[in-house]
């Protein structure tokens, strides 16, 4: 069977709100099985139409823009939840709220971010030629 | 960096399609190339010189600063 890209493009959107729909279903009645199931018969279904395209769907130019949509993606909720972190944590030392350990959990995040990229800086750049 | 793809697409009468199928990549990244937003990697822009029978300098032209 012949699929083309806007075809796949539209079938990967349908897969991803059914996907959600489903998962969110199984959230609220804590029912895990279903959703498992339409996970793993979503990725089975993409993988197979996937297979069909003949068209192109990625380029090194889509690869540039994700990659720019990446890095400020990365820079911006690195910088949120640094600053939401230390915010929380210093109201909650001066009796503002009481949030102090989501706090923590931001701060260590936005911590755990920047040691994964620095890493990942770092491999890549000896892939590179450093 | 301006170029002349469009003009050689045009001379060799094929549309942005073809050409993106010929190179193996997207429509949309022959006309951000034809539009000057986005400068093709080495590699393509040697596709494109090949495909076209030229040589990268005779296709773009590259302006200091």
């Amino acid at each position: 069977m012949y699929v083309d890209k806007e075809r796949y493009n539209l079938l990967q959107k349908v897969v991803v709100v059914a996907i959600g729909i489903v998962v969110s279903f199984g959230a609220v009645r804590h029912s895990w099985g279903l959703p498992m199931v339409t996970v793993l018969l979503g990725i089975v279904v993409l993988i197979t139409m996937r297979r069909q395209v003949t068209d192109v769907l990625h380029d090194e130019r889509t690869v540039a823009i994700r990659a720019k949509a990446a890095s400020r993606t990365l820079g911006y909720v690195t910088a949120l939840t640094g600053f939401l972190g230390i915010a929380l944590v210093e109201l909650s030392y001066r009796g503002f709220t009481e949030y102090r350990s989501v706090g923590y959990a931001f701060a260590y995040q936005a911590n755990a971010i920047l040691v994964v990229y620095a890493l990942f800086v770092w491999y890549y750049g000896r892939q590179m030629g450093d | 960096m301006e170029n002349d793809i469009r003009v050689l697409r045009a001379v060799k009468n094929i549309s942005q399609e073809q050409l993106a199928q010929e190179l193996g990549v997207t429509r949309q990244t022959i006309h951000a190339v034809e539009t000057g937003k986005y400068n093709p990697s080495l590699d393509l822009a040697f596709k494109m010189a090949r495909f076209f029978e030229k040589s990268i300098e005779e296709i773009f032209i590259y302006e200091d600063g």
